[in-house]
């Protein structure tokens, strides 16, 4: 997606290869004389885009973690801020105080924190996304970040990348030597949804395109169901998409699968019907989680897991997907924000993890099973367990 | 400014016409004070200081001196001085208003803000002049927000004042569709809502109007709706209810469960000792019993109820399907 920024650089990245990357990307690259002194909104901070320093802590745990749900302990690299994409769903619109879109352009202040956690704990397999308050790859084409972090990434042990996005934007990534150390995840939702809520976003023909390639390109690949949205045909839907998707990817190159539904705090329902008058999607009935947050009530959300694990379990040729089987080598399928009575009505009694530590050990199992060519230690599930506030 | 006299005619008209009259919603609680020595005065001296008025396009507005007036009407005065002030003068009258005006209340302030508006002002002058003298952010889009809240129905921007609703409360309300307030406003005027209570149903009210329009429309008469509204002794009553059954409407696949559940309880007879809950939004799978002891026998009651064959049936099921 060719898109023209007003660009905005702090003082010591002017010479960073973020810049010389832009610079390449767009001949008439011009700096804006913007100061960015003036907090921009959600909207058109997603035409002005600051190319920044890193500052401060930028390697965190997923800020949705939380004791009550089954929470994947995924670690997210703040190196993104805001979306040149408008989905009318998405947190930010609430969340960003300055919309300004910002790429850290320090790849080393980066490498340098992850290189530090890792030591911290060189027994547990890290699995880090940069995808927390951005898209992965939607800016890949102006700011090559990804370019940057991949190659880096590659030489790390007991941690792999998280590209998530849902561009289509991996031609640049495609030749990289990844090491198979970065999985490339796409958040998946029905055609219906992509066009009436996914604004801006790649189609799901040409996202599907872009799976196939990469996953030839011999990434790993995620798939986010997430969120899965309640509406008339929703079941066929998501049937349609399961099927277009076992044409385009192999099962064996899918690295984990995360269903979630749609789910959002009260203030943001204000903000969703402003920005998006026409959509329908916070009218329907809902209740508030321990979390605050809205979503569906959980017999609809128990029928919608069903029918897309039913779905998925045919693709995949397995009649299980519980993480706690992964001997069967199967992906890991796990849900987003659900507690453990959710995870069972899904997968049978006693198939769910019984703690955010079991899962993320269950993680490791299953990437060390898998895939043992990535050299991983072999994990220790105590050690999970007794560190899963960490 | 020049003085000058006014007739008859004009005197009858301006009874109604006072300047910023919507802003002062119950703010003059001194309106009914003791006016005999004025009347005095007048009756001897005539009117001292002239009356200030402004006209816009084709109304006159009283900006000072209503109570002279009226005197000066029941006095049968033919003539009274006055004052025409310009667009200038207005402002200052404005900001005068405002330092002989106990604090407004956002909505108020909304008032206000529309008023000046009503009379020419611009909205970069009430952003540089009048904003900071209202406490509010010099944001413009803010002030415009604030401004079209003054279109909200006469009976609620007198409730927005009366129960002080905040700003944001104010700006979620004037989001809400025409037809939606309207109905919630005429529930008000029955049940008297607070403030949560107000809210509260014109959002669930605006979910079905976005959701399924056709029930919507059907609400106002509904039967159930009618009865309830006659029916209840209070209006506190009426409150509970119509709160209730609109939850119902609004949340129908969580109210259809709790029944269910409700009546496989109630199918086990527990004892009255015994107080079995759960999680109304059916989130968490999670059984409460309460049991208050307080006779002899109350726990070999308990005990019976729970080794009950009808017992463990309902609660498992219940279990199972929470």
């Amino acid at each position: 997606m060719k898109r023209s920024f007003q660009i905005r650089v702090a003082p010591s990245q002017t010479e960073s290869d973020t810049i010389k990357h832009i610079r390449s990307f767009n001949e008439n690259y011009k700096k804006s004389e913007q100061t960015g002194t003036t907090p921009l909104d959600y909207r058109s901070g997603k035409n002005h885009l600051f190319i920044s320093d890193k500052k401060g802590q930028s390697l965190d745990t997923c800020a949705t973690i939380k004791k009550d749900y089954v929470c994947c302990n995924v670690k997210v690299l703040k190196s993104v801020k805001n979306c040149p994409y408008d989905c009318s769903y998405c947190f930010l619109q609430y969340y960003l105080n300055d919309g300004e879109t910002s790429v850290t352009a320090d790849i080393d202040g980066l490498l340098e924190e992850v290189e530090e956690r890792l030591k911290q704990q060189p027994w547990r397999f890290f699995r880090i996304g940069t995808w927390e308050l951005g898209d992965s790859l939607a800016l890949e084409e102006a700011v090559g970040q990804a370019q940057q972090l991949i190659p880096r990434f590659a030489k790390l042990n007991n941690v792999v990348l998280e590209l998530k996005t849902k561009s289509d934007c991996v031609q640049s990534i495609l030749n990289l030597d990844h090491q198979g150390k970065t999985v490339v995840s796409w958040s998946l939702n029905t055609d219906y949804i992509i066009k009436n809520e996914e604004h801006r976003t790649a189609s799901l023909a040409n996202r599907l395109k872009a799976i196939r390639l990469t996953s030839e390109a011999g990434y790993l690949i995620g798939l986010h169901f997430d969120p899965m949205i309640w509406y008339e045909n929703w079941e066929l839907d998501y049937t349609k998409l399961i099927e277009a998707l076992a044409l385009h990817l192999n099962p064996k190159m899918i690295a984990w699968i995360s269903i979630g539904s749609l789910r959002f705090n009260p203030e943001m329902k204000q903000k969703i019907t402003m920005n998006f008058p026409n959509q329908k999607l916070v009218f329907k009935e809902m209740v508030t989680g321990d979390d605050r947050k809205m979503r569906y009530p959980k017999p609809i959300r128990k029928q919608m897991y069903s029918h897309l694990y039913k779905e998925l379990t045919q693709y995949i040729k397995v009649k299980d997907l519980s993480p706690i089987h992964t001997e069967q080598a199967n992906p890991l399928l796990y849900f987003c924000m659900e507690r453990w009575d959710v995870w069972e009505a899904i997968m049978g009694e006693n198939n769910s993890p019984s703690s955010i530590g079991e899962l993320d050990y269950l993680f490791a199992k299953n990437f060390y099973t898998r895939f043992p060519n990535l050299g991983l230690s072999k994990p220790i599930q105590n050690n999970y367990i007794e560190n899963e506030d960490t | 400014m020049i003085s000058q006299t006014i007739e008859n005619d004009l005197i009858k008209n301006l009874s109604s016409l006072t300047l910023f009259s919507k802003t002062k919603i119950n703010v003059n609680a001194k309106e009914h004070q003791d006016i005999t020595e004025l009347k005095e005065s007048i009756a001897n001296l005539g009117i001292l200081n002239p009356i200030m008025l402004y006209k816009n396009n084709d109304k006159t507005f009283i900006i000072d001196g209503i109570k002279r007036i009226h005197i000066a009407k029941e006095l049968h005065h033919e003539k009274i001085p006055v004052i025409k002030l310009n667009k200038h003068q207005l402002y200052d009258a404005a900001l005068l208003f405002l330092v002989h005006t106990p604090p407004l209340s956002f909505t108020q302030k909304a008032i206000f803000l529309s008023e000046l508006v009503g009379f020419g002002m611009s909205l970069e002058h009430i952003q540089k002049n009048i904003a900071s003298k209202l406490n509010l952010p010099p944001n413009q889009s803010d002030i415009n927000a604030l401004i079209k809240i003054s279109e909200l129905p006469d009976s609620i921007i007198q409730f927005s004042h009366e129960k002080s609703l905040s700003f944001k409360q104010l700006f979620i309300l004037n989001r809400y569709p025409k037809p939606v307030i309207e109905l919630v406003d005429y529930w008000n005027q029955l049940c008297m809502f607070s403030v949560n209570q107000f809210l509260l149903v014109t959002d669930y009210i605006h979910d079905i109007y976005q959701e399924t329009p056709s029930t919507f429309h059907t609400l106002k008469n509904q039967k159930s709706i009618r009865a309830i509204l006659k029916n209840s002794a209070s209006h506190k009553q009426r409150n509970r209810a119509l709160i209730s059954y609109i939850h119902t409407l609004k949340n129908p696949i969580i109210s259809e469960k709790n029944q269910q559940f409700h009546t496989i309880i109630k199918k086990s007879d527990p004892p009255s000792l015994c107080h079995i809950n759960w999680d109304q939004s059916l989130e968490k799978k999670e059984i409460h019993i309460h049991a208050n002891l307080s006779k002899k026998n109350d726990l070999q009651l308990l005990r019976q109820y729970l080794n009950s064959t009808v017992a463990q049936t309902s609660l498992n099921t219940l279990l199972l399907e929470l």
